[in-house]
């Protein structure tokens, strides 16, 4: 605190009240003390020249007016050095800044899951810090009965419970020396509005809940739990105070966005390398997983011809049935069941594999169930559905390539494999030629016109020179594409495409600009062996066909986003105008992307851009799954559509499949009566079912083609349909997930690496107490130093207008002017 | 007259070394499907081990792009090419990655080794014939070939394919000299596998060479399970899954005599002692379950993963057990088997494409 003078001249000075009283230490100052030293020494001699010129000057003056005039002007003189001199007041004010305490509280679906039984030595320091009755020391009932109560209870309410004890007791303390945030995590994270101030605020956490804008809506945020992006966003907001620590409380199920140790790795990596913050990960549940049988995934192709056999793999996750024999059925949509096979079960995950084909054309919903069994404690996770469009035709593909690239050759395998398509692979390298770019036997079997070309419906396009795709043979494939509806998909590499195509007719069907002066003018993107590329599937991306795992998009996204790092991408700067980007190319720690997966309507036709030529890492640990997945679905969604011509008026919606909260593509195609493009700013589809409404599409690539995102918030069937032409309809099924629930025990392990990893600890529940010491006081106090001028304040406007009042009184008084 | 197990006594060395980095697989229709989500622990513990054992490596590589040892001082194209396989079979593919410079050397290395008549082989690297060490330098350049498209590469690659082809003999198997006389299982499935690696690749393999492979391989079977080193010879384990894995790699998965060895293989005890030449028939065993599927896979691949992940090394490489002989104290040859056993689990070479 200072003085009261010093207050009043830091008032003078013009600093507010509320500042004042925060002011630690004031002091009076002077800028230029050498002119204050200097006025000292010459006023005498001024006062007394300014004196002597009144008097001999002016005789006719009566001394005392004299004498005012002398002291009036002498003061005035004095007033000038005062100012001059540039008297200050230096104001110090100690800041603290408390660190960050972030508490996170997964309110996910799965926490709603019953607690299960704890061991019997946590139970009455859970007990106790969920406010339950005290356990006394050796009394087994009541521990026991203390367990079942909290076995009962779900995750939600225990954490509810606990919070709300420790509001009175460890949050204020915690409140007194670190600025506690909260937050709650599900599909996506959130900062609650403010952290409650008394106890009397205790619960906005549950009050928080209650604001969500729909039940509906609600109900889909919970179907994931984004930890990753929560740890993200509790750091991110701290900016550059310190962490004290991050409370998670959570059973340690990430199911969507970013890996947490991916978020803790990236924040270090901008803190510099050291750990920005210590997460202590409190487990919400019982460490033994509950008694279940989860169908956890079901895979199967989503295309298939008619008689083709394909593969429908369910995995299976059991606890406690280790030993049992039950039947895994596979069902149609009207629940018959098709194929039935009886396994043993065994304690963690195993694969049950059906064969299916069928000769009808159409859609067909398939389902694995295992029959839920006596003493299950998580019912609805046994069973998982699919749905496989099976159709009448064969695409033809023509694959061209310079070499055998790794990718080529799975691909080769798995397009062979696969009965939906008729391909024809051509190698065009010959080794006879020293400079590798003439074309060998092969090459010369490439289309040199627009029928040739079309006689396809689909080409692959890889690192071909443009020595053999001659700028002829580009302009007829450009030709086949634009007017035939030839689908194209690119994959550069790092020799030919795209580099040798700059100008030439073919990069007018690229979906990116490509920056060629990169990579020495390789058009490559390079990574740092220690820093390889990462790709990122975008939002788009996630409900595109190409990247489609289910009707989930989040997991989609999720899901592609983990694929393993790489090492060179196609210098692509940005898409080109009406192009989609799927996917886009970081590096970790950057937040600087590139298209790296790109889509374009190219006339009639489509085009894909796959900007590496490493998805070969895609089968780590999988296999062809996930590869041929991709490129299965990739080469199906660009190849020509004879059912979506563009010459006709249809609708499509993708995924026609989903959960609610997943965003569908809604495509209209509009043509009139001659069959020419309706062209219009936009144009309305009705979207009618549980969750229905109007969705405005907007111009999608070409004239009469509009697209749209339609997000369902309710699961049920909806009907999509367009005012402008009422054949134009389409159908989506909205389905509930149960991926919340597919793995219910609580993943300690995770969370132990989530603490591991960030410099923390695994905090039991019944130790929450125990945070206070565990949280550093890291407060950083800084000293914020103020300096105001004094000399352009109202006291010497007053002065100096006052002595100037009076010095002209005076001489209108005694009529000197 | 040399008995049977006299000649598996005598040239499994370089068996074990020309057999084990070669698997490459064929077409098969696709009926089995691994789990979405494999327990990530495993294998982040699998992947771990092998990044482990390829630092050993890449810290043993020699100037020349070899690596040291136990026959000789100069370089065994067999051995310089496992371990190129080890690097590729993680992804470390030439030209990208931390690893760049290393398979880079190591492939410059196996194209320095080329004769007049297309062999892969240094005069004086090796105690026996030259054709083991041949198919294993012919699969990892053919491999390699696909990151790389220099013309040399590719020539070299062809030349190496076409002796393949001359020297198979009328039985339809290989022997140890790049001429067709006579012939044993243990050369024979090393060929078979660096052809099917060729036709992945693109290059031109007679599908009648490949037709009269498989009665050899056939002939070597036992009637009772198992196979033997020549047609006629008893039943050991390591042959039991080198012809398992040929005839599957031929394209035989239904064949009788596949099952019969795998089960014969999953009735004994397993352990180093299981077989003389333990690495050679590890990784034989692993890739010819891996190829069974489901099932066999299921059954077989938790004991390799945990012996090895228990065996190795805290500087990355583990020992060679019954085949000190060939590893040397640098133990290059044990290192690489144990990592290319261990990316069975990655999928990553195309030649082991189901």
């Amino acid at each position: 605190m200072i003085s009261s003078l010093a207050a009043w001249l830091a008032r003078v000075a013009g600093v507010g009240h509320e500042m004042a009283s925060r002011i630690d230490r004031a002091e009076f100052h002077w800028s230029r003390p050498a002119v204050l030293l200097a006025g000292i020494v010459l006023l005498p001699a001024a006062a007394w020249w300014i004196s002597k010129r009144h008097r001999e000057r002016m005789p006719w003056l009566s001394s005392r007016q004299r004498m005012a005039l002398d002291a009036c002007r002498t003061a005035v003189l004095g007033l000038l050095f005062l100012v001059l001199a540039g008297p200050s007041l230096r104001l110090e004010e100690q800041v603290r800044q408390p660190p960050v305490l972030a508490i996170i509280t997964d309110v996910s679906d799965s926490m709603t899951l019953p607690v299960g039984r704890l061991p019997a030595s946590s139970i009455p320091a859970v007990a106790a810090a969920a406010g339950l009755p005290a356990v006394p020391a050796g009394d087994e009932s009541a521990r026991d009965a203390a367990g079942d109560t909290i076995a009962r209870l779900s995750r939600s309410e225990l954490v509810d419970r606990v919070l709300a004890t420790h509001d009175k007791t460890t949050l204020p303390q915690l409140r007194e020396r670190l600025d506690v945030r909260r937050y709650e995590v599900a599909r996506a994270p959130r900062r609650l509005p403010a952290d409650p101030v008394s106890p009397h605020d205790s619960h906005s956490i549950t009050r928080s809940r209650t604001r969500s804008p729909s039940p509906a809506a609600r109900m889909t945020e919970t179907y994931d739990t984004a930890i990753g992006a929560s740890l993200e966003m509790a750091m991110d907001d701290a900016a550059d105070r310190a962490i004290a620590g991050i409370v998670l409380l959570s059973d340690g199920r990430s199911t969507t966005g970013i890996d947490p140790l991916e978020a803790i790795r990236r924040a270090s990596e901008a803190a510099g390398g050291t750990p920005r913050g210590p997460v202590f990960a409190v487990p919400v549940g019982s460490p033994d997983p509950p008694v279940d049988i989860a169908v956890t995934d079901l895979l199967a192709a989503p295309e298939a011809t008619v008689d083709d056999t394909i593969t429908i793999a369910a995995t299976l996750s059991t606890s406690g049935f280790a030993g049992r024999d039950v039947p895994v059925e596979l069902r149609d949509a009207a629940g018959v069941v098709l194929d039935s096979q009886t396994i043993t079960l065994r304690e963690g995950r195993q694969t049950a594999v059906f064969s299916w084909s069928s000769d009808r054309v159409g859609t067909h919903v398939l389902t694995v169930a295992v029959p839920t069994q006596e003493n299950e404690i998580v019912q609805g996770n046994n069973v998982a559905e699919t749905s496989v469009d099976v159709s009448n035709r064969r695409l033809k593909v023509l694959v061209i390539d310079h070499a055998p690239r790794w990718d080529l050759r799975f691909l080769d395998h798995a397009i062979r494999r696969d009965a939906a398509f008729t391909p024809t692979v051509l190698i065009t390298a010959s080794a006879e030629d020293p400079t590798g770019t003439a074309p060998g036997d092969e090459g010369s079997s490439i289309p040199n016109d627009a029928a040739g070309w079309a006689s396809y419906d689909l080409v692959f396009l890889g690192d071909v020179p443009a020595t053999v795709l001659d700028a002829g043979r580009q302009a007829s494939l450009v030709e086949a594409v634009m007017s035939h509806g030839v689908g194209l998909v690119l994959q550069p590499g790092v020799d030919h495409l795209p580099r040798d195509y700059t100008g030439s007719p073919l990069a007018t069907l690229f979906p990116v600009v490509v920056d060629a002066a990169t990579g020495d003018g390789a058009a490559i993107v390079s990574a740092a062996d220690y820093k390889p590329l990462k790709m990122l599937v975008t939002a788009r991306g996630a409900m595109h066909p190409s990247f489609a795992l289910g009707g989930d998009a989040a997991r989609n996204r999720r899901r592609w986003s983990d694929m393993p790092p790489f090492f060179l991408a196609a210098a692509a700067t940005s898409p080109t105008p009406a192009a989609t980007v799927l996917a886009e190319v970081q590096a970790p720690g950057s937040r600087e992307a590139r298209p790296l997966v790109v889509e374009a309507p190219a006339g009639t036709g489509r085009v894909l851009w796959i900007g590496t030529d490493e998805t070969f890492r895609w089968r780590r640990n999988v296999g062809d799954q996930l590869f041929w997945r991709f490129w299965g679905q990739s080469l199906r969604s660009v190849a020509r559509r004879p059912d979506r011509p563009a010459d006709s008026t249809w609708l499509a919606v993708s995924p026609a499949r989903c959960e609610p909260g997943s965003p569908v593509l809604i495509q209209l195609s509009l043509v009139d009566g001659e069959r020419k493009p309706v062209v219009s700013a936009s144009q309305e589809v009705t979207v009618t079912g549980p969750s229905g409404g109007l969705v405005t599409l907007h111009p999608g690539g070409r004239p009469g083609l509009y697209a749209g995102t339609f997000i369902p918030e309710a699961a049920g069937g909806h009907a999509v349909g367009s005012a402008a032409h009422p054949d134009a309809t389409g159908e989506i099924v909205v389905a509930e997930p149960s991926r919340e629930r597919a793995q219910p025990g609580v993943d300690r392990g995770a969370l132990e690496a989530i603490a591991d990893v960030s410099g923390g600890a695994l905090v039991e529940l019944g130790d929450f107490a125990s945070l206070p010491q565990r949280l550093a006081d890291t407060s950083v106090e800084t000293k914020m130093t103020y300096e105001d001028d004094l000399w352009d304040t109202w006291p010497v406007l007053v002065l100096l207008v006052g002595l100037f009042c009076v010095d002209v009184g005076i001489r209108r008084l005694s009529g000197s002017s | 007259m040399i008995t049977a197990p006299q000649h598996i006594a005598t040239r499994l060395p370089f068996a074990i070394v020309a057999m084990a980095g070669a698997i490459v697989a064929i077409a098969a229709p696709p009926t089995v499907a691994e789990p979405l989500d494999p327990d990530t622990r495993d294998l982040a513990r699998v992947e771990a081990a092998v990044d482990r054992a390829l630092e050993y490596l890449a810290a043993k590589q020699r100037p020349d792009g070899s690596w040291p040892q136990g026959v000789s001082p100069k370089p065994n194209t067999g051995v310089s090419a496992l371990c190129t396989l080890a690097f590729m079979g993680r992804g470390h593919v030439p030209g990208r990655g931390p690893y760049e410079k290393t398979v880079g050397l190591a492939i410059e290395g196996l194209l320095a080794s080329r004769q007049k008549n297309g062999l892969l082989c240094f005069a004086g690297g090796n105690s026996h014939g030259p054709m083991y060490e041949h198919a294993l330098a012919t699969l990892a350049l053919i491999e390699a070939s696909g990151w790389m498209t220099a013309p040399e590469l590719r020539q070299t690659c062809r030349q190496a394919v076409d002796l393949i082809v001359a020297a198979q003999n009328k039985e339809g198997g290989w022997r140890y000299q790049p001429q067709p006389r006579d012939a044993d299982l243990s050369v024979t499935v090393m060929q078979v596998v660096a052809l099917r690696a060729a036709q992945n690749a693109r290059l031109d393999v007679p599908q009648q060479t490949l037709d009269h492979a498989v009665d050899y391989v056939k002939k070597c079977s036992r009637p009772d399970g198992g196979f033997g080193y020549q047609p006629g010879a008893g039943v050991k384990n390591a042959q039991s899954a080198a012809g398992a894995l040929c005839l599957q790699l031929l394209g035989r998965f239904d064949d009788p005599a596949v099952g019969k060895a795998l089960e014969s293989l999953q009735t004994r005890k397993y352990a180093p002692q299981m077989d003389q030449y333990f690495h050679y028939m590890n990784y034989y065993a692993m890739q010819a379950h891996f190829q069974a599927g489901e099932g066999a896979w299921d059954t077989w691949h938790p004991r390799v993963r945990t012996q090895l992940l228990e065996t190795q090394a805290a500087d990355g490489s583990w020992p060679g057990w019954g085949e000190e002989r060939l590893n040397g104290p640098a133990k290059c040859y044990s290192t690489a088997m144990g990592a290319i056993t261990l990316e069975v689990y990655m999928h990553y070479l195309p030649a082991y494409q189901r």
